[in-house]
């Protein structure tokens, strides 16, 4: 079954001040079979954030279609928890909007607080929290809304090397033991590998796929094993070449890139 | 940094083990370097000592206690100097004799009559002024729109003295309770309005972004996010408005009613009863800071997570 499929998509923004349109998207198309790990890699500004806030209903397309089986659920860059509810008033969150009882609502939040390591600190307000706390509290707010599609911005981008690798880790036991498809936005070549199934690579302004790539590697990963893998040099190769050449081929770019 | 290591033994006594943190953190960094001794005792007893030290030390305790009685060093002062003649006793009557005559006041009940008085007006007043101010506030600060096509109505009312427009307010709500509710209520409200307003403007985008990716709706998004995004900005408000509902009822008062603290002073005045008027001033001071405080402490209850 195809979870998520995107056809033709174009998304552009209007600059008032050069009374200029800047594409983001340039027709886009995609489809995400169900319980499939997908990344979209590309540099910053390529409108990948776009793609996906086009998915989570936060913006609307110009020109195209997205199909989705239902509401997907989001994790964001940062600051995606709101610093006004505790750790488990977050994570009940979208249960709270749907308006499910506060005693299922704790029964249900329970194993997901104790799945991303939370329960002590389900008490906790934001600001006493670690970076990496805080985006564990936002993964499992995405689990307790329990959309069949994940979506993913960059959601260990600010963290440090360690926590990353620790919360992909995670991220990648979770997903093993539920059917969820994700679709898991990110500007590292390295983590792309770790988690996909394929790499969607996409150009910078406008946004464009370039290639998509399958991953070969078996699962479950080891990230140190991973790197000793002979086909692990030449899908990183591969990925970089076609990040360096798209952003050779758009003079804009190369231009901004200078400057 | 070998040396340093070898230095210390699982015998050491604990005074030294405090120095721990100050020279751990090379060892850490060394590959390789041998694992530090476990030294359980006194792990624990330094544990001990840092969280009685730590208790203890919690600072600004004492000037947490005294600050709420720092006005009492300013009436000692006007005590002395109006004893000693350095203030002209006629109109700066030591504090003791305006307590006698607040004493005489209260008494007679005549005090708790003008200030119930007042306080209704200004609670009254309150509610009706601070409910839609916050209503509004928040629906401009949401709604662009709203905000485009209403927010210059507000903005041209604003700079209008509140105290300017009674004698109109005595023309259309009449000499009665009515028309003090009302200069209160317009005062209040453009305190809450704007506070309110401009906390949701300051919310950032990802909070209504999040809201709306677990499939919020437009009146869900105001209560789970605009609205507790903006109450530390609301409060700020309507601690202003405490101050402004006083002055603004203290001078409608003056020439607007036959009772009210506001009465109290202005009669006063008229018969030189300068420790009554007295009286009068530091009754409404007294309740605009106790007022200012309830406010505070409801802040707390409501606002946990903002850092103070």
């Amino acid at each position: 079954m195809t979870a998520v499929a995107v056809e033709g998509l174009w998304k552009g923004f209007y600059d008032r001040r050069r009374d200029d349109v800047l594409v983001a998207l340039q027709d886009v198309s995609l489809t995400i079979e169900d319980h499939e790990f997908v990344c979209v890699l590309g540099p910053s500004g390529c409108g990948k954030s776009t793609l996906l806030r086009i998915l989570a209903g936060l913006e609307e397309a110009d020109r195209g279609t997205t199909t989705m089986t239902a509401r997907p659920s989001v994790v964001f860059q940062d600051h995606g928890v709101l610093p006004w509810m505790t750790v488990e008033q977050n994570v009940e969150y979208p249960l709270r909007l749907q308006g499910v009882r506060r005693a299922e609502r704790r029964d249900r939040v329970a194993p997901l607080l104790e799945m991303v390591g939370l329960e002590e600190f389900r008490g906790f307000y934001p600001h006493q929290l670690s970076g990496g706390m805080r985006q564990r509290t936002s993964v499992a707010r995405a689990l307790a809304d329990d959309g069949s599609t994940l979506l993913m911005d960059e959601p260990f981008g600010a963290l440090d090397e360690q926590t990353r690798v620790v919360l992909q880790q995670e991220l990648l036991k979770i997903w093993t033991h539920t059917s969820k498809s994700v679709l898991f936005i990110t500007h590292s070549v390295d983590e792309a590998l770790v988690l996909a199934d394929r790499v969607i690579v996409m150009s910078a302004r406008p946004g464009r796929i370039l290639a998509d790539v399958r991953i070969p590697f078996e699962r479950p990963r080891d990230i140190l094993e991973l790197r000793r893998d002979p086909r692990h040099a030449e899908i990183t190769y591969e990925l970089w070449r076609l990040l360096r050449d798209a952003e050779a081929q758009d003079p804009r770019a190369a231009e901004e890139a200078i400057a | 940094m070998k040396a340093v290591t070898d230095d210390r033994t699982p015998g050491q006594p604990s005074a030294d083990s405090s120095r721990i943190p100050a020279d751990a953190t090379p060892d850490a960094g060394t590959p390789g370097a041998p694992p530090r001794p476990a030294a359980d005792a006194s792990t624990e007893s330094v544990t001990r000592e840092l969280t009685e030290k730590l208790r203890r030390s919690r600072k600004g305790r004492v000037v947490a206690i005294v600050g709420p009685f720092t006005p009492l060093l300013l009436l000692a002062v006007w005590e002395v100097a109006s004893r000693a003649n350095l203030l002209d006793a006629r109109f700066f009557p030591p504090p003791s004799s305006i307590a006698e005559t607040f004493g005489r006041l209260a008494a007679s009940g005549e005090l708790f009559e003008h200030a119930g008085i007042t306080l209704t007006r200004i609670a009254v007043g309150f509610v009706l002024g601070a409910v839609p101010g916050l209503v509004l506030g928040i629906a401009l600060g949401s709604v662009a729109t709203l905000r485009t096509l209403l927010g210059p109505i507000f903005a041209s009312l604003l700079p209008v003295p509140k105290v300017a427009i009674f004698p109109l307010l005595l023309l259309v709500f009449g000499l009665g309770e009515a028309s003090k509710y009302v200069i209160v209520a317009i005062g209040v409200f453009f305190y809450v309005f704007y506070n309110a307003m401009g906390g949701v403007l300051q919310t950032p985008q990802i909070y209504f972004d999040v809201a709306s990716a677990n499939g919020a709706g437009r009146l869900q998004r105001w209560r789970t996010v605009a609205l507790p995004a903006a109450l530390p900005s609301i409060f700020t408000g309507l601690k202003l408005a405490v101050g402004g509902a006083f002055v603004i009822i203290a001078a409608s008062e003056f020439v607007g009613s036959r009772n009210g603290l506001g009465y109290l002073i202005w009669s006063s005045w008229t018969t030189f009863a300068v420790a009554k008027m007295f009286v009068g001033i530091v009754t409404i001071s007294v309740l605009g800071y106790l007022s200012t405080t309830l406010v505070t402490l409801l802040e707390r209850r409501l606002v946990p997570w903002s850092r103070q």
